[in-house]
């Protein structure tokens, strides 16, 4: 089922279906072990943001079904791209925006288009990795500033996890004086999930005061830079 | 069909929903004061259990990923959303488990349990968090004014539908042809807009029988002359579920619209009255012939859980896990939404049976507006879910 071969109809949302089975289906929920580290450069501007996402092995088993392994048990590489480069579409999208949200003074600051995307299978573990580098259409110093990451779906039908050992990481070239800072989300009290509940469905809506509620319930990365 | 508008006229309604109601007899607890409160309550548990669960199928089709809904956590009052809330957190809780389970029993015969109680359990959870299913049903009931027998029955039937077709799904395009997932997925998306579609004309034929004809009757009904309770059988079931087969023999006109309608409903509208007719008939077995578009209407959208739990156990060459778990899923769901079908038959009882004890003159116009709000409601969630379904298309 090449993607050519479909109708626009039927390639979107085959696209979007792929990508998580949301779409279609309703109800299963989704789990990553993420892990991000965060370029900053030498002069102390943070430029991208690469991540790693890990999906859970059930979700992995069934994304994969109906793809044929090579002799030698690999998946076919032009399966992953073009599963890599479906997701990416998908995640591009103004809603979801890859799940990931930079707030310097208060702004979201915006992306340039998403590089090194791949999707991998880790044979050992049997689920499937997607990685992407999302850089800042403008990078940003951090000269005695601080930057917000949060990596979230608004939906919270996707679970993410940072829980590894350096899941959160910032790259070799970064000065010193720049450190990552990772709160996890706080524990879904009565009165939160109430909030949260209450999120408007309409998304247009959503950002501004997503922000707001959400507060402290994603998966915040503060990356800041003492001045020098 | 006279029938309905002399009883809602005149409120000489004699019901027998004491002998319906199995889940719950009002009976052992009412008793003085507390009636003008229990009206109160019973009434809105009747109404909201048909509409409380509808807005969350807004929330579908507006995200880029679909918006599901349990992860969302439905849209109404704060504290429906915050159980929901909780509910979702249960319900990931087992779900998260079913693979080592799998596993488990792979190794271990024993073990078969777990994954069993693991997916009854995520069937339980499954079903009390927002979704579409139990509203169709528990309005469904509502508005035919059925059992609380046949409305648990019938949720168990479209709860048992609803896991084989995931079952045959599976085996059809994962087993047999070996599917992609985005093929599966597209499977899914046709049999979600089937079922949406069964909803929404299920939902038109029901407002049309239970909220616009009885209104339409009562103002072309122009005389008193007919007599409506002539056979014994014929009166519960007339106002009950608007069909006057009883009363053809009153008048040339009364005649022909009673056959008129009975041939409307059963072949063209399908959509299900289950006679209430006497209380020996109760307890009788669901018609299904008049039944099978709620059947349908929830059973043909696979539950997603349960294709992926399939899926997964088919990657494992264990298969046979994986239909023991969907039917452990169907199970749970299906009990949980015959639960609340019977609650819903109890409010609805309830509250008629306050109406006749404070008057009979309020009877019918009581039977009348919870049959039409549930009807109103089956339609509008129809309409909901195919418009969200659609959107996605766009």
């Amino acid at each position: 089922m090449r993607r050519t071969d479909l109708s626009a109809v039927t390639r979107r949302v085959a696209a979007l279906a792929l990508c998580l089975p949301g779409v279609a289906l309703a109800h299963p929920h989704m789990w990553i072990d993420a892990r991000a580290v965060f370029d900053v450069d030498a002069a102390g501007n943070l430029t991208a943001i690469e991540q790693r996402w890990m999906f859970d092995e059930m979700f992995s088993t069934y994304a994969m079904q109906g793809v044929k392994k090579q002799k030698g048990g690999a998946y076919p590489p032009d399966k992953l791209r073009a599963m890599a480069d479906d997701w990416m579409q998908a995640l591009e999208d103004p809603i979801s925006h890859y799940f990931t949200r930079v707030t310097v003074d208060g702004e979201s600051l915006k992306y340039a288009p998403p590089r090194d995307s791949a999707v991998q299978w880790d044979a050992k573990l049997q689920r499937l990795v997607l990685r992407f580098t999302l850089p800042l259409a403008q990078p940003v110093a951090l000269a005695g500033k601080q930057a917000d990451i949060d990596i979230y779906d608004p939906t919270y039908f996707v679970a993410y996890a940072f829980d590894a050992p350096g899941a959160i990481t910032l790259a070799s070239s970064a000065p010193s004086t720049c450190k990552p800072t990772y709160r996890p989300p706080r524990q879904l009290d009565y009165a939160t999930m109430q909030q949260l509940a209450a999120i408007p469905p309409d998304p247009d809506s959503l950002p501004d005061e997503l922000l707001a509620i959400t507060k402290g319930l994603t998966h915040r990365v503060e990356v800041a830079c003492a001045a020098s | 069909m006279r029938g309905i508008v002399m009883q809602i006229r005149r409120g000489r309604v004699s019901g027998h929903l004491s002998d319906d109601v199995s889940c719950s007899d009002s009976r052992l607890f009412l008793s003085g004061a507390w009636r003008g409160l229990a009206v109160v309550i019973a009434l809105g548990i009747a109404v909201a259990m048909a509409a409380f669960w509808a807005p969350a199928a807004w929330a579908q089709g507006t995200h880029p990923f679909g918006v599901p809904e349990a992860a969302r956590g439905g849209t109404g009052p704060e504290w429906l959303s915050g159980f929901f809330g909780q509910v979702s957190i249960w319900q990931s809780h087992f779900y998260r488990q079913l693979t080592q389970a799998v596993r488990a029993w792979q190794q271990d015969g024993h073990a078969a349990w777990t994954l069993i109680g693991l997916s009854f359990a995520y069937g339980v959870f499954h079903a009390m968090g927002p979704g579409h299913g139990k509203a169709v049903i528990t309005a469904y009931v509502l508005a035919n004014r059925q059992t609380a027998r046949n409305g648990a029955l019938l949720a168990m039937l479209s709860a048992l539908v609803q896991a084989l077709v995931a079952i045959a799904m599976v085996l059809l395009l994962a087993a047999l042809l070996n599917v992609t997932a985005a093929t599966m997925n597209q499977a899914t998306w046709w049999l979600e807009a089937v079922s949406y579609a069964v909803i929404t004309a299920l939902g038109a034929c029901l407002v049309w029988t239970r909220a616009v004809r009885p209104l339409w009757r009562t103002r072309s009904s122009s005389h008193d002359d007919d007599h409506d309770h002539s056979h014994p059988d014929a009166d519960a079931d007339a106002p009950v579920d608007g069909h006057a087969h009883a009363h053809h023999h009153k008048s040339a006109h009364d005649a022909s619209h009673a056959h008129h309608h009975d041939h409307v409903h059963d072949d063209a509208c399908g959509c299900g009255h289950a006679h209430v007719p006497d209380p020996a008939l109760v307890s009788g077995p669901l018609n299904l012939r008049r039944a099978w578009s709620a059947i349908a209407a929830v059973g043909l959208r696979p539950c997603s859980g349960a294709i992926i739990v399939l899926v997964f156990a088919l990657s494992q060459d264990f298969l046979f896990a994986g239909i023991a778990s969907a039917l452990a899923m169907g199970l749970g769901t299906g009990l949980t939404v015959a639960a609340l079908a019977c609650l819903a038959v109890g409010a609805g009882a309830l509250a008629e049976r306050i109406g006749r004890s404070g008057g009979s003159r309020w009877l019918g116009p009581l039977r009348y507006g919870i049959q039409a709000l549930a009807a109103i409601a089956v339609l509008l969630l129809g309409i909901s879910l195919l418009g969200g379904q659609m959107a996605m298309m766009g």
